[in-house]
């Protein structure tokens, strides 16, 4: 065997191991494990991680493939889009190009699986309209129970059917992204459960604030202390209370 | 017990408990050699690969056979070639090796019989971090208390 074939099987055994350490981590992790691996794979070689819409990407590198001084990949997200260069002096050389080629393809591999895998998990936690938590987000939260002085707002927007039929659902939806902005901004831990409805975990202390947080909305609304029952019932509770208050402001009573 | 040998299995992914951590009669021994070995040569920051190589190393330097067959036989699972594992089951370090892999092979070979501060000097020279040195330097610790322990008990290797 060639000395250069030994060197060869070495560094591909630490780029299989350095693509068996990818799994089940995250975007981000994966990135960082690419960085400190391409030293033990390339020993000239550095990863440069560039944002796509940089100037240096304007020079129409390909989306997989050799570049300038190295190889790069082009991923476009989720959950965002990034450029990877290998920059490896000795990317003439083709043993160098081969092994590149194996590192980035791996890598790529690894950010598409983070990527899609963070992107699912995302949206079985988040409404994707407004940002907020899910009604399963919630759900997962109250599991956990409340301390004694918490309890759950049941907030419902009066008027965005009239919106919707009025003005159209874009409005509707705007609407919708307003109200959680202001739940957002006010810092409150907040949950759209579909439609109108939204939910807020907060303690005795900060009823006044949410109230003031959404007086520029119409909306109805109840409370349920966690002093009063389970986590589980303290939801229904709340929501009576704000059906009751909604039909005291149609019928007045 | 029971949580510790599941860990073992799990992790090592051999299916048995090896020897080296079978033999110990006492919990406390066990998960102490079994963590030392976890946690320095599993895990860390330097590649696996390079970390069973100097296991391998240590071990043939200091003629101690248990670990060095076993590190052996799992690099060649790994598919490292029979001449690079032949080097390493006589001792030998071969020259054309990438450079860190090198350098850590030579601390490994040196720092077993002869620990010393300025053998850190080659690990600097090649780039190697703080905390990849520090880690070579217990990689040397945890093989050689191994290589006591399966000596000292006459613990035999696994069947391979």
């Amino acid at each position: 065997m060639t000395t250069r074939t030994e060197s060869l099987l070495v560094r591909l055994l630490l780029l299989h191991e350095a693509a068996t350490g990818y799994t089940n981590l995250s975007f981000a992790e994966v990135l960082e494990h690419a960085r400190r691996w391409v030293s033990w794979i390339f020993e000239r070689g550095h990863l440069e991680v560039i944002d796509p819409s940089s100037t240096v990407i304007e020079q129409k590198f390909p989306v997989r493939g050799r570049v300038p001084g190295g190889y790069g990949i082009s991923f476009s997200g989720p959950p965002y889009p990034v450029y990877v260069r290998l920059v490896l002096p000795d990317i003439d050389d083709p043993d160098e190009l081969r092994m590149a080629a194996l590192y980035c393809d791996y890598l790529f591999a690894a950010l598409q699986a983070a990527g899609y895998r963070e992107e699912l998990d995302r949206q079985a936690r988040y409404d994707w309209l407004t940002g907020l938590g899910n009604r399963r987000a919630l759900e997962r939260r109250l599991k956990g129970g409340l301390p004694a002085d918490w309890g759950v707002a049941f907030l419902d927007l009066d008027n965005l059917k009239r919106v919707n039929d009025t003005q159209g659902h874009l409005a509707g939806d705007q609407l919708l992204q307003r109200f959680a902005d202001a739940l957002r901004q006010a810092a409150f831990e907040a949950f759209r459960l579909g439609g109108d409805e939204f939910v807020v975990l907060l303690t005795r202390q900060q009823q006044a604030a949410l109230l003031e947080a959404i007086s520029h909305f119409q909306v109805s609304y109840g409370f349920a202390w966690a002093d009063e029952d389970n986590c589980t019932n303290l939801l229904q509770r709340a929501d009576q209370r704000m059906y009751a208050q909604k039909q005291h402001k149609k019928t007045g009573r | 017990m029971e949580d510790v040998t599941s860990e073992i299995i799990h992790d090592l992914g051999f299916g048995v408990v090896p020897n080296v951590f079978a033999y110990a009669k006492s919990t406390d021994t066990q998960i102490a050699l079994w963590k030392a070995f976890r946690h320095v040569v599993l895990r860390g920051v330097l590649p696996r690969t390079v970390k069973e190589m100097m296991g391998v190393i240590i071990s043939q330097t200091r003629g101690s056979r248990y670990a060095a067959e076993i590190h052996l036989h799992a690099l060649m699972v790994q598919g490292l070639e029979a001449e690079i594992l032949d080097a390493l089951r006589r001792g030998v370090l071969i020259p054309t090796l990438p450079g860190r892999v090198q350098a850590l092979l030579q601390f490994a070979q040196a720092a077993a019989v002869s620990p010393h501060p300025q053998l850190l000097i080659g690990l600097q020279a090649v780039g190697l971090s703080e905390v990849e040195i520090q880690e070579a330097v217990a990689v040397v610790g945890v093989f050689t208390l191994i290589n006591n322990w399966t000596d000292m008990l006459e613990i035999p290797v696994d069947p391979l």
